[in-house]
């Protein structure tokens, strides 16, 4: 369960602009909120912003050629 | 209840639905004899091999007539065509085309190509190949449909003319109607049992048109020209396959636009994608990308219609 | 059961001609699984044509395999049907998940490299197996993130869910090259984790980098030729790899004219005929 919520996070921050504000604001609030475990917590506060930023590009490109 | 004891309106509909069975009984029993147990394996790269199980001998003639004139061995004077000056049936590989070139050495109608017994001849290796795949009838499919032709013409003349005898022995002469629900049974009868493919050659059209679905989407891209008999597949092969695989109508639109106005008239078939003696079930809709069916994949971006790929593996 | 390798050409609407005109070239051909569940009859009835002249393996892309959730088996069941009216060579999926929560990713995402979706996947695969009858080939993804809640590199996972499921590994050579690139690992020691008679299948495929000057990475996008390093890499697999391989040439677009691609084609023969060559000289 404690697994799934992470890859929940993570779907959520990938595909929902908003959530990925919100995360990229308070990483460790989004985080706690989301129900993480305290490690996940950690791991996700020190995400790769810059991977982030471009998958979060490219899922909205492909998104967008899907159309 | 005996059906030769109803009224002559009780009996007509009763005989509708009599010849209904019958019929579809026919076409039934057609298709599941006709269908091979294995997919046919046949050369899908050959654009006169499908033209001709698409839509026979003409639809070949017209193909190569076609490619011969965008490859400029071929051309158009009015509403005639005459082989180049500087070509040679010799620069050709394939016999029809070969043999177009020696038909129209001097200018000719177009009209004349589908009365010529060399380009008949040029186009039997087409007949043969799809025989022996049994996609369209060989002697034995023919003898097959004449011997189940045969049962249905007995049912269906041996109820309804037992009710003509009745009605007559009986006084009454109003069975016109009957003789004519009759012979229009044994016509359709006849159109059922002897459909040019067989139902494996039914079915593998329609897979040839859904294999080559891209093509139509293309077609407004393809230029005329450069139409080559090689196999490599490329850009020139295309308006060859477009037309053999869906007919002249398809190149609307493309470099060889040209095409359905060279035939119109000149010979009674429509060259419409679809015109294969009444048995085309593939209906040109299945090959038009609208009614692809897009994939609902969360990760298949780009893959309506069978074919984007995976956009890249992650990432 | 093919004992050569073979090479072959990702199945796309706009190479039909081409591909179907040069199958004296071309071995065999990978179909995206996804773009028939929903298919007509006479849709999916054509593939089993294609399937009569010439090899054809199912690309599977939305089952999530290497996920802690269970894969829906609903899915697999339309993966099954596929297969029993395909009679593919082989079917493969991939290391990836692809919705969580409900939420629809949209595309193959890495997960978070742990102890959960090792045991996930094994449990995904094993039930893959019950149910399509087959298991299927695990692809490695590319990646433009490190996937957060990692706890041990690409190498050691991808090679504990193949080594415990006792499935093969459909290996992506240019994923692995993006992701070696990205995430600044040896590609050369990530083969060596696999066991050779596990790696059964190959992908190959072009990118481009993206990216801020400062922020650059390799986006497999499948819409460019093959770079070299991936070749260098075939070779090294064509000399550890058990035989036969299934190799296939992935384009998505960017189409360039299908000799073209049959050269590429021809450049991957030539790898692996080299590293068979140097496995077949270290052997004797």
């Amino acid at each position: 369960m404690k697994d799934s919520r992470l890859e929940t996070f993570l779907a959520r921050i990938y595909v929902d602009q908003t959530a990925r504000e919100r995360f990229l604001a308070d990483p460790r609030g989004e985080a706690t909120k989301a129900g993480l475990t305290a490690q996940q917590v950690e791991d996700v506060v020190k995400i790769d912003r810059d991977g982030l930023e471009l998958l979060a590009a490219s899922l909205e490109r492909k998104k967008h050629n899907r159309r | 209840m005996n059906p030769f004891d109803f009224t002559g309106p009780q009996f007509l509909l009763f005989y509708i639905i009599f010849a209904g069975l019958v019929l579809s009984g026919l076409a039934f029993w057609r298709r599941r004899a006709e269908l091979s147990p294995s997919t046919p394996r046949i050369d899908l790269s050959d654009p006169y091999l499908i033209a001709f199980l698409r839509g026979g001998e003409k639809e070949v003639l017209r193909v190569a007539t076609v490619t011969l004139i965008d490859r400029g061995l071929l051309v158009r004077d009015g509403p005639q065509i005459k082989r180049a000056e500087d070509a040679s049936p010799d620069s050709v590989r394939r016999p029809i085309e070969r043999a177009l070139l020696n038909k129209y050495a001097r200018a000719g109608k177009v009209s004349w190509m589908f009365e010529d017994d060399g380009l008949s001849k040029a186009c039997e290796q087409y007949a043969v190949t799809l025989q022996r795949a049994r996609l369209i009838p060989d002697d034995y499919v023919y003898r097959a449909r004449l011997v189940r032709l045969i049962i249905a013409t007995f049912l269906l003349t041996g109820v309804g003319f037992t009710k003509v005898m009745i009605a007559i022995e009986a006084g009454r002469t109003n069975v016109g109607f009957l003789i004519v629900l009759i012979i229009a049974s044994l016509v359709i009868a006849a159109a059922v049992s002897f459909p040019r493919l067989t139902e494996s050659g039914r079915e593998m059209i329609e897979d040839v048109q859904s294999l080559y679905r891209g093509l139509r989407n293309r077609a407004s891209s393809m230029n005329a020209g450069g139409a080559s008999p090689t196999n490599a597949g490329g850009a020139g092969v295309e308006p060859m396959m477009l037309a053999a695989v869906f007919g002249m109508g398809a190149l609307a639109g493309s470099g060889s636009s040209y095409a359905e106005g060279l035939f119109r008239g000149h010979d009674k078939r429509r060259s419409n994608s679809c015109a294969t003696d009444g048995d085309c079930g593939s209906s040109c809709s299945s090959s038009s990308s609208s009614s692809c069916s897009a994939s609902s994949s969360s990760c298949s971006s780009g893959s309506s219609c069978g074919g984007g790929g995976c956009g890249g593996c992650g990432g | 059961m093919a004992v050569r390798d073979r090479f072959g050409l990702g199945w796309r609407a706009k190479l039909a001609l081409g591909i179907l005109s040069n199958l004296d070239r071309i071995d065999i051909v990978e179909v995206i699984a996804d773009d028939y569940f929903r298919a007509s009859h006479r849709e999916r009835r054509a593939l089993r044509t294609l399937a009569a002249q010439t090899p054809v393996t199912l690309h599977g892309v939305s089952l999530g395999m290497a996920s802690s959730v269970p894969v829906d088996t609903k899915r697999l069941d339309q993966i099954a049907r596929l297969c029993d009216e395909v009679e593919p060579v082989s079917w493969s999926e991939h290391l990836a998940f692809v919705r969580g929560g409900g939420i629809e990713i949209g595309h193959l995402a890495a997960p978070p490299r742990s102890a959960a979706t090792v045991s996930g996947a094994i449990a995904n695969l094993r039930r893959a197996r019950e149910i399509v009858g087959v298991s299927p080939q695990m692809e490695n993804v590319a990646t433009l993130i490190d996937p957060p809640g990692s706890d041990r590199d690409e190498a050691t996972w991808v090679s504990q869910i193949i080594r415990d499921s006792e499935s093969d590994l459909l290996l992506d050579l240019h994923n692995l090259h993006a992701n070696s690139v990205n995430f600044n690992f040896d590609p050369i020691d990530y083969i060596s984790h696999i066991p050779p008679e596990q790696i059964s299948a190959i992908h190959l495929a072009g990118g481009k980098w993206i990216g801020r000057p400062n922020a650059r990475r390799l986006l497999d996008d499948h819409l460019h030729d093959v770079p070299g390093p991936v070749y260098q890499l075939l070779e090294d697999v064509g000399a550890r790899a058990t035989p036969p391989l299934t190799v296939i040439l992935e384009r998505d677009g960017n189409f360039p004219p299908v000799e073209w691609l049959l050269e590429q084609l021809d450049l991957a023969r030539r790898a692996v005929a080299r590293g068979r060559a140097r496995r077949s000289a270290a052997a004797a």
